[in-house]
């Protein structure tokens, strides 16, 4: 394969069926491969038990679906960047978000708000992690983990804490949790948002910086 | 441990802007903020608003992660042939530490 400038993927790409956009569409399918390939390979850890076939026949699905997708996409090529890199976008959402449903097994809402006290419980405890409480910094770092909490119970509703508890305490991806509430990734996204800003607000409210809180913790 | 995910919570909710890309909007300036990136400037400057999302979103972060791999190595002339690839996946028992392109964190 010869290195194409973008205009030339553009023009081939575009052009009408023949031997360039023939050979253009190759071209693609075939770095697209290579770059999936790569973002699997740092991923094996989640593809435990695939075999070499197993992995290729993704790989070449991934690839194969990206080139349409592309293809459908190409007026949205601004030339911000490599016209490779921003193909290589593509496939690796589609890669991640492949590997994402491999890790997870339908979460529900309702196993997010059964499993809310105990996250809440960890993240706000008032113990170290090796369970001990430091008598000399307790009652501080007790008064904000209950002021946090409490703040989080009165200010946020249902599926807001749904979502902190689910992407931020938990630390479970983005699409697994948008899935158990039946939101796109960006609406989940935009819920967070609106809990955290809620959060910081009341937390300004009461005229509580970063640096106080924190002052109690890393002391 | 405990106090670890309280300090993380804490650090996001101060972090968190008035205002913040979605994740569409970030996917879609994802290659530019890689490229910028591994032409060794802060994307901070250029891309506030982007790395602001990636400190929140841990998908889109997980993708820039991705995409920084698979860029550095075509910069670097080194993207494996597919080929090449898929024989690590011949029997090879999983390691952590053996990845390939692992671009460290700015």
């Amino acid at each position: 394969m010869s290195p194409r400038s973008n205009e030339n993927w553009l023009w081939a790409l575009s052009e009408q069926p023949g031997e360039a956009q023939a050979e253009a569409l190759q071209d693609l399918r075939e770095f697209l491969l290579r770059a999936v390939l790569v973002y699997l390979t740092l991923h094996r850890s989640d593809l435990a038990g695939w075999g070499r076939q197993a992995v290729h026949d993704l790989a070449e699905d991934l690839a194969q679906e990206t080139v349409l997708e592309i293809r459908e996409n190409l007026a949205g090529f601004r030339g911000e960047s490599k016209f490779t890199t921003w193909a290589y976008r593509f496939i690796i959402n589609r890669a991640a978000s492949e590997l994402r449903r491999q890790r997870y097994r339908n979460l529900s809402l309702d196993q997010l708000r059964e499993e809310e006290p105990a996250a809440f419980q960890a993240a706000l405890s008032d113990r170290d992690a090796l369970g001990r409480v430091d008598p000399d910094q307790m009652v501080e770092r007790r008064y904000y983990l209950n002021l946090l909490r409490e703040i989080v119970e009165t200010e946020l509703n249902e599926r807001q804490r749904a979502a902190i508890v689910g992407v931020h305490l938990q630390g479970r991806s983005m699409d697994e949790v948008a899935a158990a509430l039946g939101l796109s990734r960006n609406a989940l996204y935009k819920l967070l948002h609106d809990a955290r800003k809620r959060l910081k607000a009341r937390l300004a409210a009461r005229h509580l910086s970063e640096g106080d809180i924190l002052a109690a913790f890393e002391g | 441990m405990a106090h670890e995910l309280f300090i993380k919570l804490l650090r996001k909710i101060y972090a968190t802007g008035e205002s913040e890309l979605d994740c569409e909007r970030v996917r879609a300036s994802l290659p530019a903020y890689v490229e910028f990136e591994l032409a060794g400037n802060d994307p901070a400057v250029r891309f506030p608003q982007v790395k602001a999302h990636l400190a929140q979103c841990p998908d889109c972060a997980e993708e820039h992660e991705g995409l920084r791999a698979v860029a550095s190595l075509e910069a670097k002339g080194a993207l494996p042939e597919a080929e090449e690839s898929l024989k690590r996946f011949e029997a090879e028992p999983v390691q952590e530490s053996a990845d390939i392109g692992a671009v460290p964190a700015p």
